[in-house]
């Protein structure tokens, strides 16, 4: 799996988001994207998915690749969005059962094989790590489950279509300490079968999760590397004041 | 100077009061009403038609709550799936270009529309120029020309007012709008979007001016028929007291009409307390 974002700027009516970003992720594991409120982590994530042109006023140029395809050449953003998966810092359960929630997906892509539907919900839970918790209560509203479930039921949700590329926007932003760290966990095993971006506010999970980091600053890549060399020994100033709590 | 307490409580108790005014207007009407029509609502009253000499001195209403029913059920049947699709084109399709902002505003200038002028365009067009005459049909019509923005508007609010996430989490899935819509998003919004419907049948059912230039008459047969004139409670009780026929089944005409959107209105709220909240 690669992802190559080739000279790539966005804006948003007139005001530029992101400028002339270029970088790559290459093959399985999970890529972490840190930098202060505002510099266009999220933009960058949602550009992978194509979700960033639901926005007011998105404008775009530039290319961005998947195993070398433009998906920006296509018509069909809906096509693109099945292969990149995305989970929110909001956990969302949609207002339906556990089940539903897993099978949204592939129902809309037109399984209807009774069995097969079942396997593919056991197995996203099981991916998800919530199969024991909720394999009870498939039929419950999902309403019912705490954050950290509704964040693991996301992923489960967005795993059930099995995308080539998990995005994940701050996911952990809301949930409580022990919770995160089951994601963190899940995440790590998902990244033997899968390529996991990362946005994350939040330092340590970066260092504790990522194989590779990118710092971005005001729209721009500051630096991008193995994660253990980015904060041990970082190439730019900006990036040591940055991880070292001066500019933020 | 005076304690920020004091403010507060002085606040509190004009709001109560407020409130408590409006709980008496309303039970007062009521009660006025019960009190002067109550011993005149018999089930004699409820199951017969008009008569006496002039007509409405003795007899019943029940011609004027088969037309009231029909011509709200015209209107209904006229406004709903229109307004229904106009409310989903501005909340999930429109995004935020100028022809949408030319149709809010168009339908909230409907809203605004006195309803007397909507009889009177029902009169110059449905009546005269389409031919359909002094009719149910035409009365019907007139009236869902004056429910319409208040369905799209109620509906297109309740549309709006479900969760933002949901629309992105579908979209991330790379699911369609319209599997969105009808999987998630409408199911969710139909509370609020029935308890629109009723509250705009109530509205229609009470409305006097848009029926007395285009469908209703003192007195009316059974028949139903689209292009037969009807009687309609707003329009009876409008006759019995304006031509002192019988202020006792004016009032008691009244009564009936303010139990029947009474009865609307609250089924509406029962509803609308119940968006978002179909078990999930």
């Amino acid at each position: 799996m690669s992802i190559q974002v080739k000279n790539w700027s966005v804006f948003f009516e007139k005001y530029p988001v992101l400028h002339n970003i270029d970088l790559e992720f290459n093959g399985q594991g999970i890529f972490a994207v840190i930098g202060p409120s505002g510099c266009g982590k999220t933009t960058l994530l949602k550009s992978i998915n194509r979700t960033a042109e639901l926005d007011r006023g998105f404008n775009c140029s530039g290319k961005i690749l998947l195993n070398g395809e433009d998906i920006y050449q296509k018509n069909d953003a809906a096509s693109i969005r099945r292969r990149v998966g995305m989970v929110f810092q909001t956990p969302v359960a949609l207002p339906m059962s556990v089940r539903e929630n897993v099978l949204f997906g592939p129902r809309y892509f037109g399984e209807k094989n009774k069995r097969k539907l079942r396997d593919i919900c056991e197995r996203s839970l099981k991916q998800a790590g919530l199969w024991e918790e909720v394999k009870d209560k498939l039929e419950h509203p999902a309403g019912e489950l705490s954050g950290g479930q509704k964040q693991r039921l996301a992923i489960a949700r967005a795993l059930a279509v099995e995308p080539e590329v998990l995005l994940l926007d701050e996911p952990c932003s809301s949930l409580d300490p022990a919770s995160t760290m089951l994601i963190e966990r899940l995440l790590t095993q998902l990244s033997g079968t899968l390529s996991i971006v990362l946005v994350t506010h939040n330092l340590f999970q970066a260092k504790r999760v990522a194989h590779q980091t990118l710092l971005m600053m005001a729209g721009q890549v500051v630096e991008y590397g193995p994660t253990g060399q980015l904060f041990s020994k970082p190439v730019r100033q900006e990036t040591a004041d940055f991880i070292s709590g001066l500019t933020w | 100077m005076i304690s920020r307490s004091f403010w507060d409580r002085f606040l509190l108790a004009t709001f109560w009061s407020a409130g408590l005014a409006i709980l008496l207007v309303l039970t007062g009407i009521i009660g006025y009403l019960l009190l002067r029509g109550g011993s005149s609502l018999t089930v004699e009253f409820l199951t017969t038609a008009p008569r006496g000499l002039p007509l409405g001195t003795s007899g019943g209403v029940l011609p004027a709550i088969k037309g009231t029913l029909l011509l709200v059920l015209i209107a209904v049947l006229a406004a709903a799936v229109p307004g229904l699709i106009t409310a989903i084109y501005l909340s999930e399709y429109g995004e935020s270009s100028k022809f949408t902002t030319l149709v809010n505003i168009t339908i909230q200038c409907m809203a605004g529309i006195p309803s007397i002028v909507t009889g009177l365009f029902g009169y110059a067009f449905f009546v005269v120029y389409l031919g359909f005459g002094f009719s149910l049909l035409a009365g019907g019509l007139s009236l869902g020309i004056m429910i319409f923005p208040v369905i799209v508007l109620t509906a297109r609010d309740a549309l709006l007012a479900v969760n933002e996430q949901y629309r992105l989490a579908g979209a991330a899935l790379g699911v369609s709008r319209w599997y969105m819509l009808h999987r998630v998003i409408i199911p969710q919004a139909a509370p609020a979007i029935l308890s629109g419907i009723l509250l705009a049948m109530g509205y229609a059912a009470g409305a006097t001016a848009p029926i007395m230039v285009t469908a209703a008459v003192i007195s009316a047969g059974m028949s139903g028929g689209l292009m037969e004139p009807v009687m309609a409670l707003p329009y009876h009780l409008y006759i019995l007291f304006s031509q002192h026929i019988s202020m006792e089944k004016a009032y008691g005409t009244a009564l009936l009409l303010v139990l029947l959107l009474l009865f609307l209105n609250i089924t509406a709220l029962l509803l609308k307390g119940r968006q978002g909240k179909g078990g999930y």
